[in-house]
């Protein structure tokens, strides 16, 4: 009993206000002379004989709990339960019934009836502990709906939050998808320019094999007709027509020699370049006595080679590049009583630098942006034959190997050029 | 239409050009060489198939045996590597010596023409005295000095 009072400690100081649904007077009075005599919880009865007063009761005031017996004048059964629910659902609801039935007993929890009371209801003992009990579990549950609806909430406000971070992620997402189908639009675009460009490149390739065919073969008609009207009617040919018909046939050749020119220039920048490694050395030690032993022989060139060492270059290309600067020299060192040509190289940091140097006519420094521009020259065609494109030819070349051309001179003093070379290949093959 | 052609066995030289000036030019050139053998002008690609093989299509050989051919590559109707590649699938033509005489210098014409079997490959000159030079060499060479099988 010690242990009961403890717990009812707050019953005890605040009635139980109890709610007594009961038709019968006699029933009602026992009920409440029961409660009465129990001592431990105080209780706080008010009577409502049928349904219509319960719910004007319940309507009007606070209960703890209800008793409720089913059988009332204006209503019975799960009906009145049903009813009572509607006006308080909060409130325990204890069933008093003469029916012991395990499929209504059911029936009624599953309407939230707190407890079920049989026959011997007005046990002293069982009716307070049963209304005590219902109270509690009434709480508890209460308590359980509370917490389940604040971890409802919880998990409401988590999933608002999970749902905004998934809309964030995937507007990020979509954002990021533009950014790709731009990406591969452009990408198709550079892919359609790069065919455009080969296209274009195959035409050129085309109309360089055009020119290199077809521009011939007129000239050649020019240059062959000039040259028999020349030789084999002599006798008709005066003087001044054979100079005329000499210039025909010379202009012929030259413009045979530019057509030449123009293909290896153009060619210079269409190619692949094939990196090898080339031995410096050699390649101008062989330019050089070629030049000497057959091409003039005549000609005494005091050519001072200095060791160039080796390079990753395109052997073919970096061949022109050395012989339209030796004979480059050659040519502008002509008429010099001790003409002399010096070669040599340098390594740099991360570089290699050729300089070819002659003590030929020189240039005056004021054109020197000129020197590398196809077709522009520096000297007449009279005293030096050239069609202007070797050294475009050669800047070309230096350029797409991913080095520098620049030259230094200075009238009647000679010139010098200088090339650079990167020492390791930095282009992607 | 057709090709004017001499009495075929004495024919010594074919030479395959469509452009008229070096038609005339290579013919002035033979002359000035003192190259007095027969030649036989086609001008263009089906003209020397037809010449050689009788038509465009046939596979037999003609009973035509020239000393050389002198190819141009660029012809109308069947260019000039189609004919060589003609001539040097038949077993028996493939023995006729072929010399390519082109304008072209290109890398690519070359590499094929020696693919195809070529048994040389002149660059024209613009220069005439070095066409009359070129032709002479081609002429001293393949029809004096050279020896075919029979």
């Amino acid at each position: 009993m010690t242990e009961k009072k403890k717990e009812n400690h707050d019953m005890k100081s605040t009635p139980v206000r109890l709610l007594l649904v009961e038709s019968s007077k006699t029933v009602a009075a026992i009920v409440q002379q029961t409660l009465k005599d129990e001592g431990i919880i105080r209780f706080d009865i008010i009577h409502a004989d049928c349904l219509k007063k319960a719910l004007e009761h319940l309507n009007r005031a606070r209960f703890d709990i209800i008793l409720l017996n089913l059988l009332l004048p204006d209503s019975t059964g799960l009906n009145t339960i049903i009813k009572i629910h509607e006006q308080a659902l909060k409130i325990p609801l204890i069933v008093l019934t003469q029916v012991n039935n395990a499929a209504i007993k059911d029936e009624f929890i599953k309407y939230g009836v707190q407890d079920y009371l049989v026959k011997d209801w007005v046990d002293t003992k069982v009716l307070p502990r049963s209304i005590y009990y219902a109270i509690e579990r009434k709480k508890a549950e209460d308590e359980l709906i509370k917490h389940r609806n604040h971890l409802q909430e919880l998990v409401n406000d988590r999933t608002i939050k999970l749902e905004k971070e998934l809309t964030e992620r995937k507007k990020k997402e979509n954002e990021l998808k533009e950014m790709f189908n731009t990406l591969e639009e452009s990408l198709q675009k550079i892919k359609k320019r790069e065919k455009e460009l080969e296209n274009i490149n195959e035409n050129l390739d085309s109309f360089a094999y055009s020119v290199s065919h077809d521009l011939r073969a007129p000239l050649r008609a020019i240059s062959g007709f000039a040259y028999i009207l020349l030789n084999n009617y002599r006798d008709k040919v005066d003087q001044e027509m054979g100079h005329y018909l000499d210039r025909i046939s010379k202009g012929a050749q030259e413009m045979g020699q530019l057509i030449d020119d123009l293909l290896r220039f153009s060619r210079s920048t269409r190619g692949e370049i094939r990196f090898e490694q080339i031995d410096v050395d050699n390649l101008v030690n062989d330019m050089v006595r070629a030049h000497r032993d057959i091409i003039e022989p005549d000609r005494d060139i005091n050519f001072i080679i200095n060791p160039l060492g080796k390079v990753e270059a395109d052997k073919e290309m970096l061949k022109v590049v050395f012989a339209n600067l030796l004979l480059n020299s050659v040519k502008y060192t002509m008429g010099r009583e001790r003409a002399c040509i010096k070669i040599g190289s340098e390594q740099k940091e991360d570089h290699i630098q050729f300089y070819i140097k002659d003590n030929g006519i020189g240039f005056d420094m004021k054109y020197k942006d000129k020197l590398f521009k196809a077709f522009q020259r520096l000297h007449t065609d009279e005293k030096f034959t050239g069609t202007g494109i070797g050294l475009a030819t050669v800047e070309r070349i230096v350029s797409k190997h991913g080095g520098k051309i620049w030259a230094e001179g200075e009238v009647d003093k000679g010139a010098t050029f200088y090339f650079t070379l990167p020492s390791k290949t930095n282009t992607e093959d | 239409m057709g090709v004017v052609i001499m009495n075929e066995k004495e024919v010594e030289i074919l030479l395959v050009e469509d452009n008229p000036s070096d038609e005339e030019l290579a013919i002035i050139a033979f002359k000035n060489n003192n190259i007095i053998n027969k030649i036989q002008v086609a001008r263009d690609g089906v003209e020397a198939l037809e010449y050689l093989f009788g038509s465009v299509d046939s596979e037999t050989l003609k009973c035509v045996d020239p000393m050389v051919v002198l190819l141009d590559l660029k012809l109308p109707k069947i260019d000039g590597l189609e004919v060589l590649r003609r001539i040097k699938k038949n077993p028996v033509s493939k023995k006729i010596p072929v010399v390519v005489l082109t304008s072209s210098n290109e890398e690519k014409d070359l590499i094929e023409s020696y693919r195809l079997g070529v048994n040389s490959y002149i660059c024209k000159p613009v220069d005439f005295n070095q066409f009359t030079e070129a032709l002479r060499h081609i002429c001293l060479y393949w029809l004096t000095l050279n020896k075919q099988p029979p």
